[in-house]
């Protein structure tokens, strides 16, 4: 063990192992990161696909929900493009100068009442019930939450639905706990009931303001604008906007 | 399997165990052998990473190191490196975050070899640095390697100061405790299975390897 250690040679040879480890991130084919909203992130792992083989790149995805994702681009975290949850984020990243160009809408999200313990009726929210969870996203960091949170407010019974919410900090993290059965309720995105199939029982909610998600080109790395600007492009396209619309959003 | 968050892992606590040696055996040696006024304040410093939840650290690392900051900014200017959401980053928390288990077993060590020995050394004409070398270090051997690996560990397992300072950048600061995260709340039960499980093994067998360091296995208190 002495010598294990304290040969030179060894240590040497730890050493340039370690510069080794840190020497092949760097040299790896051209890649642009995007941080994209919770719910839309299932579906951007499917779509990121054909545009990688389209222009040998790699994209690589950050999701969390955007409150996060956007405080993580103004502390400096390093990305090239954002897909938010709703205009505001965006349109503040915008004003705040993150960005050049205006935030483009790229879907619409819609909320869904849905449980995986039993059924669900949206108009019998007040009728028992008084030991069921219900989940919503966080409404400080997440536009799904924020928008769950007011349509429950609409509700006379509010103040007595109010004791009974858990939150979630992304849709993702909801989703589970949806599934899990950790909540009995949960008011989560329409768009996940399409890209998992883990629900028993789910209702549209129709609520006039959908989520105007909306995307933009961020200021940081210069090298990876074209790419960037062309992925986002690319999910603005005719094409990519009729699957989107099918997973549960609208247009 | 994506084995790149297990790759990141391990480069991160490898480097961070390399550099923490570097700096902890000198660390130690000032603190066991050397007298010097408001020794106990460094003490609490260092060691204050065992008590702080680490989104403290998280949130001062941000605080001091966002480019908004004048160091990040200091930092970026002249040496277009920045801290935030970056591996350096993720390095330089984590030698923070495993100082103590790194000095602390290396200390216990130095404190716990016999003082005659080395005033036996001094008394025979040699000199500090032979002595350090030649009877401090070989002498000390089982408290570095408990801080080598307990420091490796421990970076390997670290959670949410990397959650805090990284955020969750594949091949820069996705690390393996990261994935397991992600993967369950995308209900990859399967991914999060075998992140967690080979997570697990690895940890079990690190303190195997320390336990049996201790070389007591056999001998048992009677009473």
């Amino acid at each position: 063990m002495n010598r294990l250690v304290f040969n030179s040679k060894n240590f040497l040879l730890l050493l340039c192992l370690s510069s080794f480890l840190s020497c092949n991130s760097t040299e790896q084919h051209a890649n642009i990161r995007v941080a994209v909203a919770a719910n839309f992130y299932p579906l951007m792992l499917e779509l990121k696909q054909d545009f990688e083989r389209l222009h040998a790149v790699e994209v690589d995805l950050i999701s969390g929900s955007s409150g996060v994702l956007s405080s993580q681009i103004r502390q400096g975290a390093p990305y090239d493009a954002f897909f938010s949850a709703d205009l505001d984020f965006s349109m503040d990243l915008y004003e705040d100068g993150y960005c050049k160009k205006g935030p483009k809408i790229y879907a619409k999200g819609q909320m869904v009442l849905c449980s995986n313990t039993g059924a669900v009726d949206v108009n019998a929210l007040c009728v028992g019930g008084e030991n069921t969870k219900i989940g919503i996203a966080n409404p400080k960091t997440a536009p799904y939450g924020k928008a769950a949170l007011r349509f429950l407010q609409t509700q006379t019974c509010f103040s007595e639905l109010e004791p009974r919410l858990v939150f979630a900090n992304n849709i993702n993290q909801l989703d589970q706990y949806i599934s899990n059965g950790v909540v009995g309720l949960g008011i989560t995105a329409a768009s996940s009931v399409e890209m998992k199939s883990f629900l028993k029982d789910h209702q549209i909610l129709s609520f006039k303001e959908g989520l105007e998600q909306s995307c933009v080109l961020l200021d940081g790395k210069k090298s990876a604008h074209r790419l960037s600007q062309q992925f986002i492009d690319y999910i603005l396209s005719e094409e990519i906007q009729k699957i989107i619309v099918s997973k549960g959003y609208r247009l | 399997m994506d084995w790149s968050p297990f790759l990141l892992s391990f480069k991160l606590a490898l480097l961070c165990a390399l550099v923490l040696l570097l700096i902890g055996i000198p660390l130690a040696y000032v603190l066991s052998f050397v007298h010097w006024r408001g020794k106990r304040v460094v003490q609490a410093l260092i060691a204050l990473p065992m008590v702080l939840p680490p989104t403290v650290l998280g949130f001062y690392f941000i605080l001091v190191f966002s480019p908004q900051s004048s160091v990040g900014t200091f930092l970026n200017s002249y040496f277009d490196l920045q801290l935030v959401f970056s591996f350096s980053g993720l390095l330089l928390g984590s030698i923070i975050y495993s100082l103590p288990f790194m000095v602390q077993p290396i200390q216990n060590a130095f404190e716990q070899l016999p003082n005659d020995m080395l005033q036996f050394a001094r008394v025979l004409g040699k000199p500090k640095w032979a002595i350090f070398k030649k009877i401090i270090l070989p002498n000390s051997i089982k408290g570095i390697a408990t801080g080598l690996v307990l420091s490796f560990a421990h970076t390997l397992g670290e959670f949410g100061l990397v959650l805090m300072i990284g955020g969750n950048i594949p091949d820069e600061t996705r690390v393996a405790s990261i994935a397991i995260y992600e993967s369950v709340e995308l209900m990859q039960m399967e991914q999060a299975n075998q992140y967690a499980l080979i997570l697990l093994l690895i940890s079990f067998v690190v303190l195997v390897f320390i336990y049996s360091l201790g070389n007591n296995s056999k001998r048992v208190v009677r009473w």
